[in-house]
């Protein structure tokens, strides 16, 4: 598949934009026309062709307005993008066009009472390079940390490392502001606080392109990184467990892997015994000695600890083998693999993933985010799954769902379909207003109805 | 002592040993506003207090909820405490003030006092009308008024919290502090009740038995009184033998000590 717009002089394009930076070179438009929707093999079949015609940069806020004022006039559609680190093809140009990349509007704008205000192409990383001096810390941030953006993450991503503490991106209160341009002959520049920023967190950029962010932050705490082995991995869930409801310990990450799922963890195997489960996680230094106790109680050996931010044996940081970055380590190894996102909730949680595990044993391999959720622990289920078909997949779908676990599908990019499955009345009515032409990364908010563009 | 045996004796009232050394944990401070938060309904007022507890991405430090007339006995608070209003007073984390707001704004209530902590010399911190305060500052207006200090059912708190209201009305006020409890939000309650006797004092705990809300028994200095405590009791029974084997220590707090 070509770029899916056509007779469009894009030579003309380029010169029209002067001075913002466009790439046309044909090899490069389709390397940043890319995210890591190949973790999927039904996203890889449907979207392996797709790029855009021309990546756009713009090196500030009135280059994003020049830009969609241009692409509206001649009804270009425009996908933004961060670093494309998603994995469900959020930034995939469904229609080509352009690709709108973020990642030039970097700077850091301030950090007052724990609040950071930043540009959107901020890379997480160089967001905490200015903040962690001063104290602080994001609230939490995906397993890509080194390569996301903080606008990325909002628009495409849901939580992460610090959501068994603060929750995810959905929770009132863990995105304080947005500054936004709207897709119309003459843009209008938003300024979204409160709970009139959710209608464009996590809307894959189909109502707006988010310019700035004014982001809560947390106070940092002198992490300590540990991995524990169980013999079982009831043992590991229950110790994952006891840890969210311990009041007094810090927790920044609590994730639970069989070893179906740890075999793939290739730094750490020197440190891991086979056919045993893993916790990996992130508590405050102040509670070794509790943690210690709590391993102990539900019978598990600590294999590896230390401080977060130390590096040893070319370890890199024990987040980046937890949520979307274990999927990762399995296909380093083996390509077929792929993986599902469920959503174990409830006061029997821990059941109802006992229940997954005898299912589908060694098909799934378990791989368990502990999370903060309505006020309660739960955990997220990011099993791999052994793929065979696209057929066999919706069957293990449907077997969750059916036994009360909810799927946030990761093999479409429909944004309702990868989450609640139900319209959000709030999204389609900001498109509505903001873009309504639909040319906004199109073809992914199922609920849009109007022709795409001419 | 450290890890489990500091249980020896952490709320002992100094009857195992005398401590004379404390390593604390400590949070990193956050900028925090106090805000106090007004409403018609007590059960409207009570969801209020239990949401903003399990709202993951708001970051609280106090979360007190307080029933009609509870408010009229204080001083200091003038034009934050409406006439006939229930309150809740909150400190949040200052970037989190507007997701309070728009909390409180969804459910029908008022903000009527928003401020930053530390606040200015001279003003009395918001905390110092919740926690045991409360009833302190009852007490500077109405000597003849006491309390009590129960614990509520995980997960059925505010069912027996707004009963508590709807049975007692004005004559046990509630109050109510919110608090992470294994991960989850509880609360416990420090009811500020219009004494009349002992008697029926006593009516009243056992009536609130039946709602599943239980005494840590405040009108008592033995020990063992303050509800759930067996397994601590016991440690620190056969601490006690061991550290103090005269129990010269606080004599008569520690109801299951005798004399060897």
């Amino acid at each position: 598949m070509d770029g899916g717009v056509t007779a469009i002089d894009w030579a003309q394009v380029v010169a029209d934009l002067a001075p913002i930076e466009c790439i046309a070179d044909r090899a490069l438009v389709r390397q940043k026309s890319r995210d890591f929707f190949w973790y999927s093999p039904v996203l890889n079949d449907r979207l392996k062709g797709v790029r855009g015609d021309l990546v756009v940069s713009p090196a500030n806020e009135d280059e994003v307005v020049r830009t969609l004022a241009y692409c509206h006039a001649r009804r270009i559609p425009v996908t933004p993008r961060g670093a494309g680190t998603g994995n469900y093809g959020q930034a995939m140009p469904l229609q080509g066009g352009v690709v709108l990349d973020l990642s030039r509007l970097d700077r850091f704008l301030g950090l007052q009472d724990g609040v950071a205000r930043v540009q959107a192409g901020l890379k997480l990383i160089d967001l905490e390079a200015h903040t962690l001096p001063q104290g602080w810390e994001l609230r939490f941030h995906p397993s890509t940390r080194r390569t996301a953006t903080i606008g990325g993450f909002v628009a495409g991503g849901s939580g992460g490392v610090g959501s068994i503490q603060f929750g995810g991106l959905r929770n009132r209160g863990n995105v304080l502001g947005l500054r936004l341009v709207t897709m119309e002959a003459e843009p209008r520049i938003l300024e979204l606080t409160g709970d009139a920023v959710m209608p464009a967190v996590h809307a894959y950029g189909t109502n707006g392109i988010i310019t700035e962010l004014a982001m809560p932050l947390a106070r940092a705490w002198p992490w300590r990184e540990v991995i524990v082995s169980f013999a079982d991995i009831a043992d590991a869930n229950a110790f994952a467990n006891a840890l969210g409801e311990s009041d007094a310990i810090m927790k920044k990450l609590v994730s639970v892997f069989d070893w179906g799922a740890a075999q793939y963890f290739r730094p750490l195997l020197s440190h891991l015994v086979p056919g045993r489960a893993v916790a990996l996680a992130m508590i405050n230094d102040g509670a070794r000695e509790a943690f210690a106790t709590l391993v102990a109680a539900h019978g598990g050996k600590v294999a590896f600890e230390r401080a977060y931010g130390e590096e040893a044996d070319d370890i890199p940081p024990l987040y980046e083998f937890t949520w979307n970055h274990t999927t990762l380590w399995a296909l380093k190894t083996d390509r077929t693999i792929t993986y599902l996102q469920c959503l174990f909730a409830g006061a029997d949680y821990l059941d109802k993933i006992a229940r997954t595990i005898a299912h589908f044993g060694d098909e799934t391999p378990m791989h368990l985010e502990f999370t903060r959720f309505d006020g309660r622990i739960a955990a997220f289920g990011l099993q791999l799954v052994r793929y065979t078909s696209e057929r066999r997949l919706y069957d293990i779908i449907g077997w969750l769902e059916a036994s009360g676990i909810p799927v946030a599908d990761p093999h479409t990019f429909i944004l309702e379909d990868g989450g609640m499955k139900t319209v959000d009345q709030a999204q389609l009515a900001f498109k509505q207003q903001n873009d309504p032409l639909g040319l906004l990364n199109p073809g992914k908010m199922k609920a849009w109805k109007a022709t795409p563009c001419s | 002592m450290r890890g489990p045996d500091i249980g020896k004796a952490l709320h002992a009232y100094g009857t195992t040993s005398i401590v004379v050394e404390v390593e604390l944990a400590l949070a990193p401070a956050y900028p925090w506003v106090e805000m106090v938060a007004a409403f018609d309904e007590f059960a409207v007022a009570a969801k209020v207090a239990q949401a903003l507890g399990e709202a993951d991405g708001i970051f609280l430090k106090l979360d007190s909820l307080m029933a009609w007339p509870l408010p009229g006995y204080f001083r200091g608070l003038e034009g934050a405490l409406p006439e006939g209003r229930h309150v809740v007073m909150i400190m949040v984390a200052r970037g989190n003030a507007a997701a309070v707001h728009d909390l409180v704004r969804e459910r029908g209530g008022t903000i009527t006092l928003e401020r930053a902590y530390p606040v200015e010399a001279g003003v009395t911190p918001l905390y110092e009308y919740t926690w045991n305060h409360t009833t302190l500052q009852a007490l500077k207006v109405d000597k003849t008024v006491t309390y009590l200090q129960t614990i509520f059912p995980l997960g059925a708190n505010i069912e027996a919290l707004i009963a508590s209201h709807e049975r007692f009305g004005e004559e046990v006020m509630a109050h109510a502090e919110f608090q992470r409890r294994f991960g989850r939000t509880n609360c416990s309650s420090l009811q500020v009740v219009r004494y009349t006797s002992d008697e029926r004092l006593w009516q009243i705990v056992r009536e609130l038995e039946t709602l599943g809300i239980t005494l840590s028994n405040p009108h008592s200095y033995v020990l063992e009184d303050k509800g759930a405590r067996v397994l601590a009791a016991d440690l620190q029974l056969a601490f006690k033998r061991e550290a103090d084997p005269l129990g010269l220590l606080n004599p008569g707090k520690m109801g299951r000590w005798t004399a060897a």
